[in-house]
């Protein structure tokens, strides 16, 4: 693709969380204190990384490992678009979450809470032509966030997207729709704008589900990036 | 046209699969593939000084000519990533870019000293921070980027060499020796 035609504007304040928020004590020590330099848009950030088929590598997108994961199967489907809707076919797109306990296979996930041995929690794979990526997994459980009181962290699943170029890269979370935790968690809730927190909660579609097997989710994904001169029409 | 917002940025958190790390994912060189291959290593260092675990650190950077690669099978990709280990430590392998336009689309003739775009992820980082890595025995004294940073901070971007093909640089996101970061 021609990265020259194409422009990244700096985020919309109430549509991106900030780097400090009291809803998520641990940024008080892990973001910047000093404000961020204002750097113009340069051949280094329009362009990015490219990846082909081989970079999915063999995690793949079925996370249920032939039904033996346990847990509320599920499909989540979306489509990765720009600024501008349209679709961006080799999107890297990645997921990892926890097993149906709220138990990631992490060292340090210490909670008592059983591990999967049939769940491996990660998957990758690359858009198709329409921007479109499809995972099969199970629906993820709740979990304590240590020493906060009690902060549960709502069921949510972890997608890590690569557009392409270095400013269009993304690292998000997808939320479920009606659950009560979402309204007290710290960082879904550290995104100020409402409209904004909402695009991070999926759509139940069960066109995107598999009959009398797997619930269906819709997740939707728009990154960085626009034409410079709109098209028109 | 449909204007559409970029959807909003949450953070890696502490429980990052480690199964998406690829082994080698840090060396751009590909295993000695591209030649002479420098190490650029550190300590990701918090605001209270504790080094951290768990960051995912991202390099981006042109090729020796100063270009970017733009297709999968570029002969060199130019783009690496690191976990920092349970001490806190980074490290990346690769070759040194050259220097890369700044202006040229605009009619303009600056350029910009060799460096890497580095995007940081991590528990307590509600979206990525973004800076560079230069190199201390460039010449980074026109590179205009460099020169909107503070010239008191600008050392804090300098990878220092330590060794033949050895450079060191340590990160802090906040408080002494702040890291300096740009707008993303």
């Amino acid at each position: 693709m021609n990265q020259s035609n194409r422009r990244y504007d700096p985020f919309d304040a109430p549509s991106q969380p900030d780097l400090r928020t009291d809803k998520y004590m641990r940024t008080r020590i892990t973001a910047p204190a000093q404000p961020l330099i204002p750097l113009p848009r340069t051949v280094t950030e329009a362009s990015g990384p490219a990846f082909g088929k081989a970079d999915a590598g063999d995690l793949g997108v079925d996370l249920s490992n032939g039904n033996k994961v346990i847990g509320s199967l599920m499909v989540v489907e979306g489509r990765v678009m720009d600024e501008d809707g349209r679709p961006l076919a080799d999107a890297m797109v990645e997921l990892w979450q926890a097993n149906a306990a709220g138990k990631y296979p992490h060292e340090v996930d210490q909670r008592s809470a059983p591990q999967d041995p049939h769940f491996t929690g990660a998957g990758r794979m690359l858009t198709d032509a329409e921007g479109v990526y499809r995972f099969t997994t199970i629906k993820p459980g709740a979990y304590p966030v240590p020493n906060t009181g009690n902060w549960w962290r709502p069921p949510h699943i972890h997608f890590s997207l690569y557009g392409h170029a270095f400013a269009s890269r993304l690292v998000t979370q997808m939320f479920f729709p009606g659950d009560p935790l979402n309204e007290s968690d710290g960082i879904l809730q550290a995104v100020p704008d409402l409209a904004a927190r909402n695009r991070l909660i999926a759509v139940p579609d069960q066109r995107a589900g598999i009959p009398e097997q797997a619930l269906g989710y819709r997740f939707d994904i728009v990154l960085r990036g626009r034409a410079e001169t709109p098209m028109v029409g | 046209m449909s204007s559409m917002i970029p959807t909003a940025s949450q953070t890696l958190g502490p429980f990052y699969n480690y199964l998406l790390m690829r082994p080698g994912e840090n060396d751009l060189t590909q295993a000695g593939k591209h030649a002479p291959g420098i190490t650029i290593s550190g300590t990701l260092y918090d605001g209270e000084g504790a080094a951290r675990r768990d960051f995912l650190l991202e390099w981006w950077q042109a090729d020796r000519a100063g270009t970017y690669a733009d297709r999968p099978d570029a002969p060199f990709r130019g783009f690496g990533r690191c976990i920092t280990s349970p001490d806190g430590r980074y490290s990346f392998t690769t070759i040194k870019p050259g220097a890369v336009p700044f202006d040229a689309g605009q009619g303009g003739n600056r350029w910009q000293a060799p460096h890497a775009a580095l995007g940081i992820f991590g528990p307590g980082l509600m979206r990525r921070v973004v800076t560079r890595v230069y190199f201390a025995d460039e010449d980074n004294g026109a590179c205009p980027v460099l020169s909107a940073v503070p010239e008191d901070r600008r050392p804090l971007l300098l990878a220092q060499p330590e060794s033949e093909g050895r450079y060191r640089l340590d990160i802090s996101l906040s408080g002494k020796d702040e890291t300096p970061f740009f707008q993303d």
